[in-house]
């Protein structure tokens, strides 16, 4: 069928676009690195500059944009849906505002439990999930989907608020981790942590395939979806504690990356022209890879000219495609 | 050809007494004042107090021209550029630390109306007395206006960093509170910082006081000048990241001037500017190959760089090296680095000549 | 066979009542009842949405509250007011979501599925719409490939609410003679909330009323459009 064709070719030429992108990435930066030292560093790697450059340096860092920009894609596909809004997003609901709350008092307040690591993934997602149980509450009540956003923008703000007076309290070196974390940075990631984030986002995303059937039925809408046979209750249930764990995770190390969740499921939709999660749930993975993956390629290509914020690309180059897309479509609604 | 005489005697006779006058009026009316080493301040003494020139580093304010005098009503037809400050009852506010380090040092504590987060105060005294409330605490981000009145505060002594300052005069006016910009964080040189030292004196009458105490720190410091230099100056690290890039001081700036006296360099400093410049992660770990030593990364242990940024175990004098930092006591730095450059200069020679035990350093500490 | 019996509706309250009412694959009835006499409300007691106050709803001998939602999905096909078709969606897979009780956790349709949602959209006479979306459909092209949907559920019972209401006359009619059309050769139950009294007595349907008092009972096909009025206030 033709539909499956062009779903095939667009598929293939983002994950062989990945395939690019990774590779020219790890050969890009200050430092002169040959394919040989690339190949080098990726089999056996030694103890000398190149090798670290690129194995301590350079890998984690577009790995780590290649989970993001995936993991938020699912979640912002999930929370799509779960809220029947097309605006709907982890940034614009506040849910990265909850992981933020959680990491701001940990780092600010120094309490600490466990190891580290594991503090922080823990945080991040009891922070993301108790901050889209509670934006559920309020979808449930609310009809109008404008509303639902000035909600989630006054809750942010609120989050904000509480982070201040956390802020006005701490010591000055507390702060400052704070502060840095939250510019939102892909760099902070060590290659021991890598792993770590691809098992939880590999875990999200399989509980994501166990969803496709109810979201598929969810797009007629929750009182069809019902009589199609559809729990409306476990799909929503699922779809925050996924869309917690995605979000959680990736803000816990990366910081607040904001805009990636909002976008990339609409463009998917847009560029594959179905409804089917199963499709969307891998083109949202190939396609949210791929544009982080520019995003940070971008910013180390242009590293020694001008310092730019992950955030501020992914809105610069972002906000004018989606406008782009919409407004080629605005006579179709949905 | 007598007619021509007088005339002449005439003309000169007037000369004469104008420029009497003139040179009267000189007195208090001087435009220019004489600074040593600062930059953006300089002062004159007058008949009435001492006369400040406050210049502005980006040019776009007008210079302001403060006599400070304890007789303001003996003050007559002055210049309008001129304001004139009574010192009398003095009670300022500041959020600089280096401001409340200067005035302790001249024994000016109780002209301290209000502070900066006062709860890090280090000079004891004044601590104890924002504990019992002496102090009013401004916060960190907005002025508090009322208080300020109820204070009877009359000046407030600012970085003059935050446009809010300027644009908030007209509400200072109000309040008869007056606004004076401290430009000391601007200056290049350290003793140029350290000159500021005689604006306070100013301003709480205690010029000669401070001139004594900034000649002795000159006299300090330049000795300091006589080390030898060597042909090639050791490599360190400086900084630390902020976001995604590390923050290094360019050539002109106020940290390469210390490390150019004991010859200290970093790859940045063959830059030219006064800030710091920007770089990515693997420039710095690149940089960092050939430095043994790691300074003023900001934190006081290495646990506290690993947890902001788990990236620095690749850095070389991490690992391999030392790292020294004054932030286990921020706030003594800040409050007396400024009138102790030499003290600063004797901790950068004794981290090079590695007599670093605790006891020997006073601002640094090696961060473990 | 739907049975209902001695059946009280509503949200807290009570707001309507049936002795009793039965539904037989093959019946076509039409649920007429002025707004807010309460027929919303017993399309969605009937079909499990709303939990009844008391009595007895029952399918093929099972209470209604007994029934698990993906089972109960294979008996009750529901088309809601209006389907305004949405973006990227292609009618084709449209249909197909009626199939969504037999699917696989996965939700690929098998070529089984897809047979039977052509076969429906055959059924409907909207065959020629299979590949466009759902979205540049008119109304009475929409109309249809809801029904078609409703038919790939493959459900002995379907309910329909207020499907006319968007329709010309024209296709109001092409519609109930549809309905009467599949009740008979396909052996469904249709349910029929309407308020198009001159169709409902031109074809002669039997009747469930709801009137203002709120007791609902089922009745013969009536012949004057005055007394079936009469009966509604």
């Amino acid at each position: 069928m033709n539909q499956i064709k062009s779903h095939l070719i667009l598929l293939l030429s983002a994950g062989i676009l990945l395939l690019v992108v990774f590779l020219l990435y790890l050969k890009t930066g200050y430092f002169n690195t040959t394919w040989e030292h690339i190949f080098q560093a990726l089999t056996n790697p030694r103890d000398e500059v190149s090798s670290t450059v690129v194995w301590s340096f350079r890998l984690p860092r577009i790995l780590m944009a290649f989970l993001a920009g995936a993991a938020l894609s699912v979640a912002g596909m999930l929370m799509q849906n779960l809220f029947q809004n097309t605006l709907a997003g982890p940034d614009v609901l506040g849910i990265t505002s909850g992981s933020s709350l959680l990491v701001a008092l940990w780092m600010m307040t120094g309490i600490t439990a466990l190891g580290s690591t594991t503090d922080l993934i823990f945080l991040g997602i009891l922070g993301a999930m108790g901050m889209g149980a509670i934006m559920l509450l309020f979808a449930l009540n609310l009809r109008s989907a404008v509303h639902l956003l000035l909600i989630g923008l006054m809750l942010s703000s609120f989050i904000g608020a509480i982070i201040a007076i956390i802020q006005a309290s701490s010591a000055t070196q507390d702060l400052q981790q704070y502060v840095f974390w939250n510019f939102g940075s892909l760099q902070r990631v060590t290659i021991q942590q890598i792993p770590w984030i691809a098992i939880i986002t590999s875990l999200g995303v399989v509980l994501s395939l166990f969803q496709v059937r109810s979201l598929n039925a969810m797009v007629l809408g929750e009182d069809i979806a019902k009589s199609l046979g559809v729990s409306i209750r476990k799909v929503r249930i699922m779809s925050i504690l996924i869309a917690g764990i995605l979000t959680g995770v990736i803000t816990a190390f990366a910081g607040p990356i904001a805009f990636v969740g909002l976008a990339i499921p609409n463009v998917t939709k847009l560029l594959m022209k179905t409804q089917n999660h199963r499709v969307l749930l891998f083109s949202n993975i190939l396609f949210g890879a791929l544009f982080l993956g520019v995003c940070d390629f971008a910013i180390k290509l242009l590293e020694s000219y001008v310092a730019i914020p992950l955030n501020a690309l992914t809105a610069l180059l972002g906000v004018p495609f989606v406008s782009w897309m919409i407004l080629k479509n605005r006579h179709v609604t949905g | 050809m007598r007619k021509n005489n007088i005339k002449l005697l005439f003309i000169g006779f007037l000369f004469l007494f104008l420029g009497c006058n003139t040179s009267k009026k000189k007195g208090i009316d001087a435009t220019i004042g004489k600074s040593r080493y600062s930059q953006w301040l300089s002062y004159t003494k007058t008949e009435l107090g001492i006369k400040l020139f406050i210049k502005d580093p980006d040019r776009k304010a007008a210079t302001r021209i403060i006599l400070c005098t304890t007789h303001p009503e003996q003050v007559k037809s002055m210049s309008t550029t001129t304001e004139v400050l009574d010192i009398n009852n003095m009670k300022l506010a500041t959020n600089a630390a280096t401001h409340v380090g200067m005035l302790v040092a001249l024994n000016a504590r109780e002209c301290i109306g209000a502070v900066s987060l006062g709860k890090y105060l280090h000079d004891p005294t004044l601590k104890k007395g924002f504990n019992k409330g002496q102090l009013l605490e401004l916060g960190g981000t907005s002025i508090p206006f009322e208080s300020l009145s109820k204070k009877h505060i009359n000046v407030w002594v600012s970085a003059g960093m935050e446009p809010l300052d300027q644009a908030n005069e007209e509400r200072f006016k109000a309040l008869d509170v007056q606004w004076i910009p401290n430009y000391d964080w601007r200056e290049e040189h350290p003793l140029g910082k350290a000159e500021w030292l005689l604006f306070f004196g100013a301003i709480t009458n205690r010029f000669d006081e401070a001139e004594l105490q900034f000649k002795a720190i000159c006299k300090r410091y330049n000795k300091f000048n006589k080390l030898p230099k060597g042909n090639s100056c050791q490599k360190i690290l400086v900084g630390n990241f902020a976001g995604d890039y590390w923050y290094s001081p360019l050539q002109n700036s106020f940290q390469a001037r210390f490390f150019n006296q004991v010859d200290f360099c970093t790859f940045s400093m063959n830059y030219r500017g006064t800030g710091s410049m920007a770089v990515g992660a693997e420039r710095i770990y690149q940089e960092a190959e050939a430095c043994e030593l790691w300074l003023n990364p900001g934190f006081p242990t290495k646990k506290a760089i690993l947890n902001a940024f788990p990236k620095a175990i690749q850095l070389r004098p991490f690992t391999k090296g030392l790292i020294f930092c004054y932030s286990h006591d921020l706030n003594k730095f800040w409050e007396q680095s400024a009138l102790m450059p030499d003290i600063v200069l004797r901790d950068l020679i004794r981290i090079k000549q590695g007599n670093s035990a605790d006891a020997m350093l006073y601002f640094y500490r090696e961060v473990k | 066979m739907l049975q209902a019996k001695q059946l009280h509706i509503g949200y807290t309250e009570s707001i309507a009542s049936a002795e009793s009412l039965t539904l037989n694959p093959g019946d076509l009835v039409a649920l007429v009842g002025r707004n807010g006499s309460g027929k919303s409300t017993l399309l969605q007691s009937l079909r499990g949405s709303l939990p009844i106050l008391s009595g007895s709803v029952r399918i093929d001998g099972k209470e209604i509250s007994h029934w698990l939602p993906q089972s109960l999905a294979t008996k009750i096909a529901w088309l809601n007011a209006h389907f305004a078709g949405v973006a990227q969606l292609l009618v084709l897979d449209y249909v197909l979501l009626g199939r969504t009780p037999y699917l696989g956790i996965l939700g690929s349709a098998r070529q089984a599925d897809v047979e039977v949602a052509q076969h429906a959209l055959k059924r409907v006479g909207a065959e020629h719409l299979s590949q466009k979306l759902t979205s540049s459909l008119s109304d009475g092209e929409r109309q249809l490939v809801a029904l078609a949907r409703a038919l790939a559920q493959d459900t002995p019972f379907i309910f329909l609410d207020e499907p006319t209401a968007f329709l010309d006359f024209y296709h109001r009619k092409q519609l109930f003679n549809l309905l009467k059309e599949l009740a008979t050769s396909e052996q469904k139950g249709i349910l029929l909330s309407t308020h198009d009294l001159d169709l409902v007595i031109a074809f002669q349907l039997p009747l469930w009323l709801v009137p203002q008092d709120g007791i609902i009972r089922a009745h013969e096909p009536m012949q004057g459009r005055e007394a079936l009025e009469a009966l509604l206030i």
